[in-house]
C-alpha cells in the first residue's frame, strides 16, 4: 500500500513536470503585425520575441526585438532572437522561407488575402501555439460582429491606396476590399480577370481606368501621412477630365482611412475597422435621405 | 596642398616599386574588414570572440556569427573579387578603364537569364549561375559587335552608350518579367540594386565554384593579357591570336560576372572601382594586379556591407546602393579625364 502511494506520488509528480514543459509559452518571430497583436492576447500560450516595425520610422519597443522592415526582415535579429515559431505571410515570405528557418526553426506561412482568410490563419496559429480556445472564439467573436454591421442598402465605394504620386484601386482581392463587401459596400472596381504583379488586389488608377467610375464615397489607405495622399486625391478628382466623374458622384466625400487600422490587415481589429467604416459611411446615407 | 598630394605620390610609387608592400597591405585590409564584418551587426561580436562564437555551439552568438554572418561575409567577398576581376578583364579586353560589368549591362545580361531561369526553371536553382554565364556573355558579344566598327579600332564612347542601351533593354525586360512573374520572381528592387541580405551557404555553395575557377583562369592568363593591353597589330607581332584571346578573356569576365550576379543580383561598380584603384599602387602588370584587385574587390565589397546593414539597423540597405555612392562619382572622374 505504501509502496502504491509512493508510485501515485511520483506519478503525479511527473505529470505535474510535463504539464508545466507543455504549458511554457511557444517563443514566436512574427513577420505580420496583426498576428503579433493576436499573440499577445494569449500570453500563457506564445511570447513574440521578434516583430517587424509597423511604421519603418518606429523601433519595435523592448524588449521584443526588432526585425526592421516586413518585406526585408533583419536575419540577424531574427537568429539572435531565437525563436521556435516564425509567422509570416505565404505572399510575401515564401522566397525567403529556407532563409528564415535556418537553423531548424518552424517557419508557418499563412495566406491572408480576405477576411475569411485571415480568420482561417489564426485558427491555424492558435491551434500551433496550443491556443486553440482562445483564439477560435475570439475569431468567433468578431464574425459575429462584422454580420452585425452590414448596412441596409450596397454604397459604390472606391478604396484608392495611395503613395506620393501614384493611386491604386483596392478591389476585393484584398483584406480592405473583402471587408467592405462583406459590410455591403458595392466595390466600384472588379477585380482583373488575368492578375498580375506582387499585389494582385491592387489596380492601378489611370486616367482610363477612372472615367467610368461613380462612386458616393471614396476611402484612402496610405502607410504614411494619409491626409496628405487624400488632399493629393482631391486635387486629382478637382483638376477635372476623366476624373471629374469620382468627384459628381462622390460630392467630395474623400476620407482618409486611420493608417493604425488600415494600412495594414488588423487581424482580430477587423470589427474595429468594420464599425469605422460604417460609421465613415453615414453622410452617404443621411445624403440618400 | 601640392606639398601633400608630391608626398602622396612618392608614397604610391614606393608601393608600385615594393609590390609586396600593396600585397601586404590589401591583405590587411582584407583581413580588417572581414572581423570588422563579422563582428558587426544586431550583435557586436568583439574580434577575439569571434573565432569561439564560430565553433561553440553553446556560444551564445553561434547562430548568428555561424549561420547567419559568415555566409553572408564569405560570400560578399567572392562576390567582390569576382566583380573586381572581371572588371579587371573587361577593361583590358576593351582596353578602356570606364569598362566595368555593370555599366556595360553585361551584369544586367546575367541578371535578365538569372531572372529567368528563376521564373521558368524553379526548381533549376543550380543551373542559375550556368545560365547568368550564357546571359553575360552573349552581352559581352553583343557589346563588342555594336563598339567595333569595321575594320576600325574600338570606340570608348560607343562601347559606353552601347552599354547603356543594353543595359536599359535588359533591366526593363527583368522588370517585365518579375511584374509578370511576381511569385517567382526575386524582389525586384533589391535584386535591381544589388543585396547580400539573406544570403546563405547554399549560396555561397553557388558561387564559390565558378569564382574560384574564374580567378585561377584569370591569373594563369596574366602573361597573355598583359600583352593585350598593346595595340592588335603589336599583339598580333608578338605571336598572340588576338580575336581569340579576347573572347577567352571575356569569357572569363563574363563567367565571374555572371557568378556575382546569381546571388548578389546587379552590384555595380566594383569591376569599375577597384581595378583603377589598385592600378595605382600596383600598376598595369596583371600578375600582381589580378590578385590585389580580387582582395581589394573583397574588402570594399565587404565594408559596403557593413555599412549597409549597420547604418540604420535593423533596417538594411543594399549594398549597391553605398557602391554606387563610391562608384558614381569614380566613373564621372574617369569620364571627365578620358573624353574630350
Amino acid at each position: 500500500m505504501r509502496r502504491l502511494g509512493t508510485l501515485a506520488a511520483a506519478g503525479l509528480l511527473l505529470f505535474s513536470f510535463v504539464s508545466a514543459r507543455a504549458a511554457e509559452p511557444v517563443r514566436v518571430a512574427t513577420l505580420l503585425p496583426w498576428v503579433e497583436d493576436a499573440l499577445r492576447t494569449v500570453p500563457d500560450h506564445a511570447t513574440v520575441v521578434a516583430a517587424v516595425r509597423r511604421d519603418l520610422r518606429q523601433p519595435v519597443p523592448e524588449p521584443t526585438l526588432d526585425l526592421g522592415n516586413p518585406h526585408s526582415p533583419s536575419f540577424e535579429a531574427l537568429a539572435q532572437a531565437r525563436p521556435e515559431l516564425v509567422i509570416g505571410d505565404a505572399a510575401l515570405h515564401a522566397r525567403d522561407a529556407v532563409r528564415l528557418g535556418r537553423g531548424g526553426v518552424e517557419v508557418m506561412l499563412v495566406e491572408t488575402p480576405g477576411v475569411a482568410a485571415t480568420f482561417d490563419a489564426l485558427r491555424q496559429i492558435g491551434a500551433r501555439v496550443g491556443a486553440a480556445d482562445e483564439l477560435d472564439a475570439a475569431v468567433a467573436e468578431a464574425e459575429r460582429e462584422i454580420e452585425r454591421l452590414v448596412v441596409d442598402r450596397p454604397i459604390p465605394v472606391l478604396a484608392v491606396f495611395g503613395a506620393p504620386g501614384r493611386f491604386f484601386a483596392m478591389t476585393d482581392e484584398t483584406w480592405l476590399g473583402d471587408l467592405l463587401a462583406r459590410l455591403g459596400f458595392q466595390n466600384v472596381v472588379e477585380p482583373p480577370e488575368s492578375p498580375l504583379g506582387r499585389y494582385p488586389g491592387l489596380v492601378p488608377l489611370g486616367d482610363e481606368a477612372v472615367a467610368s467610375l461613380r462612386p458616393e464615397l471614396v476611402l484612402v489607405v496610405a502607410h504614411g501621412e494619409p491626409e496628405r495622399i487624400r488632399r493629393a486625391f482631391e486635387e486629382k478628382i478637382a483638376s477635372g477630365g476623366p476624373w471629374k466623374g469620382i468627384r459628381e458622384s462622390s460630392g467630395g466625400r474623400v476620407r482618409a482611412l486611420d493608417p493604425d487600422l488600415f494600412a495594414t490587415n488588423p487581424g482580430l481589429g477587423i470589427p474595429k475597422a468594420a464599425r469605422a467604416l460604417v460609421e465613415g459611411a453615414r453622410p452617404v446615407v443621411e445624403a440618400r435621405r | 596642398m601640392k606639398r601633400w598630394v608630391a608626398r602622396l605620390r612618392i608614397q604610391l610609387q614606393r608601393l608600385r616599386d615594393h609590390p609586396r608592400w600593396s600585397a601586404s597591405l590589401l591583405l590587411a585590409l582584407l583581413v580588417v574588414s572581414f572581423f570588422v564584418s563579422v563582428g558587426s551587426g544586431a550583435v557586436e561580436v568583439g574580434p577575439l570572440d569571434i573565432p569561439r562564437a564560430l565553433l561553440q555551439e553553446e556560444h551564445p552568438d553561434h547562430t548568428v556569427v555561424a549561420d547567419v554572418r559568415m555566409p553572408r561575409v564569405a560570400a560578399g567577398a567572392a562576390v567582390g573579387a569576382a566583380l573586381a576581376v572581371a572588371g579587371v578583364l573587361l577593361q583590358t579586353v576593351v582596353r578602356n578603364p570606364l569598362a566595368d560589368p555593370g555599366i556595360l549591362g553585361v551584369s544586367a545580361g546575367a541578371g535578365l537569364a538569372a531572372v529567368a531561369t528563376l521564373i521558368f526553371a524553379p526548381d533549376r536553382a543550380a543551373w542559375v549561375p550556368f545560365f547568368a554565364f550564357l546571359g553575360a556573355l552573349t552581352t559581352v558579344g553583343l557589346l563588342l559587335a555594336l563598339s567595333w566598327s569595321r575594320g576600325a579600332t574600338l570606340s570608348a564612347l560607343r562601347l559606353v552608350l552601347s552599354g547603356v542601351a543594353v543595359q536599359a533593354i535588359f533591366i526593363a525586360a527583368m522588370a517585365l518579367l518579375t511584374f509578370a512573374f511576381a511569385e517567382r520572381a526575386p524582389a525586384f528592387a533589391a535584386f535591381l540594386v544589388g543585396s547580400l541580405n539573406g544570403l546563405g551557404w547554399q549560396d555561397f555553395a553557388l558561387l564559390a565554384p565558378p569564382t574560384l575557377i574564374g580567378l585561377a583562369a584569370a591569373q594563369a592568363a596574366a602573361r597573355p593579357l598583359d600583352v593585350m593591353l598593346l595595340d592588335d597589330a603589336t599583339a598580333g607581332g608578338l605571336g598572340m591570336s588576338v580575336k581569340p584571346a579576347r573572347l577567352a578573356a571575356s569569357s572569363l569576365s563574363a563567367l565571374l560576372a555572371a557568378a556575382a550576379v546569381s546571388v548578389a543580383g546587379l552590384v555595380g561598380f566594383v569591376g569599375l572601382v577597384v581595378p583603377n584603384a589598385v592600378r595605382v599602387i600596383s600598376g598595369p602588370e596583371h600578375s600582381r594586379l589580378l590578385v590585389r584587385a580580387a582582395l581589394g574587390g573583397a574588402s570594399l565589397v565587404l565594408l559596403a556591407d557593413t555599412v549597409a546593414r549597420t547604418l540604420i539597423a535593423p533596417l538594411e540597405l543594399p549594398v549597391g546602393a553605398i557602391l554606387a555612392l563610391i562608384g558614381g562619382p569614380t566613373f564621372l572622374g574617369i569620364l571627365w579625364k578620358k573624353l574630350p
